[in-house]
């Protein structure tokens, strides 16, 4: 649990998100559309991550536990490392309005799995708007996908334009969709300014690891400047 | 001109920077020509929006704000001779603080021999938050003021999070209350607090002139009168209409004189008692030297 009983205070450096003692795990938020792979992206990581990292998962659904149960089933992490929140709504608004049912799981999580490193927190597919409460979580990850078509990017919305790391997934089956890549690089480009981009395929073994990678470096440039 | 060119970029991600919100929205309400009222200033800045309907100032939350170290400042000048009131279209949700938390700084000047109505919808403190509100108040000369101040500590089924609210009236320069609420303080909650109530209410009149009852208790709320000219109902209760209540029967609003039963109004609120505490500088992370300086002028 997030506690004040010592002064600290967070600011954000050019180097990453600053964080202070005693705020419990590092945050990430992953969202995206519909179908882009969030949920893959987020059992993925946990493959890659989990062997030196201490993961815990918070899903978000409308109306189920459709993802949690999917990543359980998967066994990627221990059941009782992944928690489920039923917004009963629209996603956005328990990870960008009223974040208190996903504060109330990560909590809980950490209190009864803690310690952990790392919690990934995942949306509800939603649309481009989507973002995260800063509230709620250190950086965000928004997922596109090469079958919604290659104009995406382009379309620009916070959901590209914010996040921390834009993700664009199933590079695989872009020729089968005529999905150009480059069209695609170079729009994020344009959008993104020096916020980075990367294309994967999950489908790939090693697929989810240059997501991995730049959320471990996030985390490092965190504690750095947690110890500083 | 491309839009994401060079200085407009950087521009770009710094407002798109995921940093607090720190924004100000500053309201002039002046006497324009024919008697109309003129409103002037930045009347909307994420994530406060005003609107002004001829009559009422509307306050409109276009966020989920206060959240983190969200900071942020409304300043309202009524000029000389407007008459004019303040609501807002809905409570105001404070939510988790991060780091120094939130605050919220309000400051009104009201001209010389102008009118002002401020009675918003309450603000309410969810479980997480560490919030820290000031609300300054500078009358003129023969103005009349009415502020309601409604604070609702915790959402059903959901403790509190931190509150130090501070209200502090100047009326023609001259300090005539500062007091604040301040959840921090130990004893806050117990029977010289508010007695374990879940709702707060203030409502300040300052005028020549104002409305008077007779009454200076009711139940739970209280009517003190720190200066001749400026009068306080303190209400604590257990939901927002009984405590507007309360001070709507020791200070009735703008306009109306409403019947109220004292015995209905003393069983309603019989637990109660007032909030008043004094707010410490170290009850909340550290604050500016201004809030220090000024306690020392503190009206009793």
């Amino acid at each position: 649990m997030h506690r004040h009983d010592d002064p600290h205070s967070h600011h954000e450096t050019a180097d990453g998100p600053a964080r202070a003692r005693g705020d419990g795990a590092f945050r990430v938020g992953i969202g995206g559309p519909v179908g882009t792979g969030k949920t893959a992206l987020v059992a993925a990581l946990c493959a890659v991550m989990s062997d030196d990292v201490r993961i815990g998962v918070v899903t978000n659904d409308i109306y189920t536990t459709e993802d949690a149960d999917t990543l359980k089933r998967r066994g990627v992490l221990d059941a009782s490392r992944i928690v489920a929140v039923e917004t009963g709504c629209c996603p956005h608004t328990a990870i960008r309005e009223d974040i208190t049912a996903n504060l109330d799981a990560i909590e809980d999580l950490e209190e009864r799995e803690g310690p952990l490193d790392l919690v990934l927190v995942e949306s509800g597919g939603d649309n481009l708007t989507l973002t995260f409460s800063t509230g709620l979580v250190d950086v965000q990850l928004f997922v596109l996908d090469v079958a919604g078509g290659d104009k995406v990017p382009r379309k620009g919305g916070p959901g590209v334009t914010r996040s921390d790391l834009l993700v664009i997934n199933k590079i695989d089956i872009a020729h089968l969709v005529h999905a150009d890549l480059g069209v695609m690089e170079r729009d994020a480009a344009m959008q993104r300014g020096d916020r980075p981009t990367v294309f994967v395929s999950l489908n790939e073994a090693e697929g989810a690891e240059p997501v991995a990678s730049w959320i471990r470096s996030q985390m490092a440039r965190s504690t750095a400047a947690a110890t500083s | 001109m491309d839009p994401l060119a060079d200085g407009a970029l950087d521009r770009r991600r710094h407002e798109l920077s995921g940093s607090w919100t720190d924004t100000e929205v500053s309201v002039r309400l002046s006497r324009g020509a024919g008697g109309a009222t003129r409103v002037e200033g930045v009347l909307c800045s994420a994530p406060v929006w005003t609107r002004w309907d001829g009559d009422t100032l509307w306050l409109i939350g276009s966020g989920a704000s206060p959240v983190g170290e969200d900071h942020i400042r409304v300043r309202v000048d009524v000029g000389p001779g407007v008459a004019a009131s303040v609501r807002s279209v809905a409570a105001t949700m404070v939510y988790a603080a991060r780091g120094v938390g939130t605050r919220w700084d309000t400051e009104i000047h009201v001209a010389d021999d102008a009118h002002l109505d401020w009675r918003p919808e309450p603000v309410i403190l969810t479980g997480r938050s560490r919030h820290r509100a000031t609300t300054r108040i500078h009358a003129g000369t023969g103005s009349t003021v009415t502020l309601d101040e409604v604070v609702v500590l915790g959402r059903v089924d959901e403790p509190t999070g931190a509150l130090c609210s501070t209200l502090d009236v100047r009326v023609a320069d001259t300090p005539v209350l500062l007091t604040s609420l301040d959840t921090t303080l130990p004893g806050w909650s117990g029977p010289a607090g508010t007695a374990g109530a879940s709702v707060v209410a203030n409502r300040l009149h300052s005028s020549p002139d104002g409305p008077r009852t007779g009454q200076v208790e009711v139940g739970g709320a209280t009517l003190l009168e720190p200066a001749p000219t400026c009068r306080v109902a303190v209400a604590a209760a257990h939901d927002v209409p009984a405590a507007r209540h309360a001070v709507e029967t020791l200070l009735p609003s703008p306009g109306t004189r409403p019947a109220v039963h004292e015995e209905e109004t003393n069983e309603q609120f019989d637990r109660n008692r007032t909030p008043l505490a004094s707010c410490t500088p170290g009850g909340l992370p550290p604050d500016s030297d201004d809030h220090v300086d000024r306690r020392g002028e503190e009206v009793h």
